[in-house]
């Protein structure tokens, strides 16, 4: 893990550097109440085709100084701040859920700064649940069940990962509960955010992944999406919830793979 | 608004398993195979580089077990499960994860005699000491943790005198000086006591018993409770330095709330192997399905017989937390509302004479050294189970000569009853 300092606080940067690197970087965003620890099963496997990972925590998430950002025009912005720290110029911008409006606004905002765009776990517009937003605010138990609840989904509510002895909803509930005091904010800044404009400003390639069984951020809201977005293509996991990078990570990877090698070949 | 959270009881059943892509299979079959083939030498490469996650060779995972490791973590609250060959492998794998020599362990002194073994005789010649204590003192706790000490290690119920480990309070007191605290939960199972709900680290189970619940195979499981701060507390280099043998792996980095998990399964199941089978795993994953059932009757059964033998004027003293005598019993009643287990201990009038006696006439009840089983069993734990160690040991762990520990099993209560009232008639004959 990387420390470095944005904004004047201290930033945690996960870091994989591949053996054979193909000149492309990749940021991966997590979601509200996440850290880069919701991509261990994209950062080893993407380093290993090639590709160099940074997949940090927010600003108040995981390992990074707090406190966290009030909205995805600011997280965007110190997006923008760590990868000129970072010296990462031209990345691929892969974001989940709250992550994948700060790509879409930083794609925006900072066109020639952005290769392509993953979206996923995404929506037209991510109206958070009322009860799940006071819930948050108050930093209550109650809102880390509900996300809990509504996360794990469709096949893999009951579990049965491919990692041995993974239960992925309890890793999802300790760390909501570890970032519980960025989640209300995390929530409110994704419930205020309108992704349309950004979304028709982009020119860059993006993929947009949803789970046929996310309750949270459906695949018709993220159909709609892509429709305002004028070089995507939308691709559903059959089965997945909203959690599919690291309920569905196979088919999650191998969908990035596909669309990074034409994307990145395409454009640089 | 109820969160959409699939309860205990449907957990115990489904938590873990699909129904099997190829065959269809409902039930999780029995995968008994070493290895698994690779699709392609990238696949491979990436498997063991922990690119992406699959199975490679049962000495590290196995399908069959990964269903029990992960229903485990589903039922204990917790982020991951590692399954092991005995409750002994597990405890062990647990010390062996997080401390190297020179490192200590502070841990309560009414524990089971295997475990008291490892930790008096065994784990000293390769370092790592131990201090006992009385798990309802915490000063004496707080006051035995060093700045070697890397566990506090006790169980939920002691064994065999039943005391209740104040969980919270004790977690409070290792967090406090960034040291995780183990439960091990054998004698409640999670159907009555999740620890990682009331403030533990890890949870152990000798799954022989009530996990299994029919005396059939042996096994053990640990599960990462996924809230513990490796990295604040700084005692902990196995889990936040880089780990040269899987290319500077950092785990706490990688791998998040499932650190510890991650660690003890990479390296613990790799180096050491001592892995479940995946037949024994296909009994755990049956044991667990009934129980949240099975532990109910265990529990009436067993509040019928430690009401009979308190009232039985051949009976001294009962110690079952379940009952109002009980100096835990308000205790239990928090951290085990569902009831204290089946398994207790009580003196015999006449010492170990009519004690002997007293086991030797019983017909229904099995003596034997397990506890946990659908059959009804008993025990003298100073000749059989805690004979290794000294007078002042059992001493300080409460165990007298006069002390039978009793396991209740599923029979009907009338005739356990009826079969122990003879015995303990014949036991006060002179």
């Amino acid at each position: 893990m990387r420390h470095v300092t944005v904004e004047g606080r201290s930033a945690a940067v996960h870091v994989e550097e591949p053996a054979s690197p193909n000149g492309v970087d990749l940021v991966l965003i997590h979601g509200a109440g996440f850290d880069h620890t919701a991509w261990r099963y994209q950062t080893r496997f993407l380093a290993g085709r090639g590709y160099r990972v940074f997949a940090f925590d927010l600003p108040g998430h995981g390992a990074s100084e707090g406190p966290s950002l009030g909205s995805i025009e600011e997280m965007a912005d110190w997006l923008g701040e760590l990868l000129g720290v970072l010296g990462v110029e031209r990345p691929v911008l892969a974001g989940h859920s709250m992550g994948s409006y700060i790509a879409l606004r930083r794609a925006a905002s900072a066109p020639d700064s952005v290769l392509a765009l993953v979206l996923l776990g995404t929506t037209v517009r991510m109206r958070v649940h009322p009860e799940l937003l006071d819930a948050a605010a108050r930093r209550d138990q109650h809102s880390v069940d509900l996300m809990v609840g509504w996360m794990h989904t469709g096949l893999h509510r009951y579990g049965g990962h491919r990692s041995a002895g993974s239960w992925t909803a309890g890793t999802s509930r300790r760390t909501l509960e570890r970032n519980l005091a960025a989640l209300g904010g995390d929530l409110a800044a994704c419930d205020g955010f309108d992704p349309a404009q950004p979304a028709i400003m982009t020119s860059s390639p993006a993929l947009i992944v949803s789970g046929s069984a996310d309750k949270m951020t459906r695949a018709s809201g993220a159909e709609r999406l892509a429709g305002l977005i004028d070089s995507s293509e939308h691709v559903v996991l059959d089965g997945a919830g909203h959690m599919a990078h690291s309920e569905r990570s196979e088919a999650l990877n191998a969908a990035l793979i596909e669309f990074l090698s034409r994307a990145t070949m395409a454009t640089t | 608004m109820k969160p959409e959270i699939p309860s205990f009881d449907t957990l115990a059943i489904h938590a873990g398993a699909q129904p099997d892509p190829e065959t269809g299979a409902r039930t999780t079959p029995i995968y008994k195979s070493t290895s698994f083939v690779f699709d392609s030498t990238d696949h491979a490469a990436s498997l063991f580089n922990l690119e992406v996650p699959g199975h490679i060779y049962s000495r590290i995972s196995n399908p069959t077990v990964a269903v029990f490791e992960e229903r485990m973590a589903a039922l204990e609250g917790g982020s991951a499960g590692v399954a092991t060959a005995s409750g002994q492998a597990a405890l062990f794998l647990a010390v062996a994860t997080l401390m190297g020599s020179g490192g200590h362990i502070v841990s309560s002194s009414a524990i089971y005699g295997g475990t008291a073994n490892m930790f008096l005789h065994t784990l000293p010649r390769f370092g790592i000491s131990t201090t006992f204590v009385d798990p309802r003192d915490h000063d004496a706790i707080e006051a035995a943790i060093t700045d070697e000490t890397r566990l506090i290690h006790g169980e939920t119920i002691g064994n065999p005198t039943m005391p209740v480990l104040d969980i919270p309070a004790v977690s409070e007191i290792a967090h406090r000086h960034g040291v995780p605290l183990m439960v091990d939960s054998t004698f409640a199972s999670p159907a009555l006591c999740r620890p990682i709900e009331w403030g533990a680290d890890i949870v152990m189970h000798s799954a022989t018993k009530f996990i299994s619940g029919h005396g059939t195979v042996i096994g053990g499981v640990l599960v990462d409770g996924g809230r513990f701060d490796w990295e604040a507390s700084g005692r902990f280099p196995t889990l936040t330095e880089p780990y040269p043998a899987y290319h500077d792996i950092d785990f706490v980095d990688e791998f998040g709330p499932s650190a510890f998990a991650a660690r003890a399964r990479a390296e613990g199941l790799r180096d050491f192997g001592a892995v479940m089978a995946a037949d024994t795993a296909f009994h755990m994953i049956q044991g667990l399905e009934t129980l949240h059932v099975r532990m109910a009757r265990h529990v009436s059964n067993a509040v019928r017989i430690a009401t009979f033998l308190e009232a039985a004027p051949e009976v001294a003293w009962v110690a079952y937390p379940g009952l109002d005598s009980h100096p835990d019993h308000e205790l239990a009643t928090r951290l085990l509302p569902a009831g204290s287990g089946s398994i207790f201990s009580f003196g015999i009038e006449g010492g170990r004479e009519a004690g002997a006696v007293f086991i030797e006439s019983l017909e229904l009840w099995s003596h034997l050294a397990n506890v946990g089983d659908v059959r009804s069993l008993v025990v003298h734990p100073g000749s059989t189970t805690h004979q290794q160690m000294t007078p002042e040991q059992l001493a300080a762990a409460g165990i007298g000569e006069e002390l039978i520990r009793l396991s209740v099993g599923l029979e009907d209560p009338d005739d356990l009853i009826a079969d122990l009232t003879r015995a303990l008639e014949v036991s006060q004959r002179r």
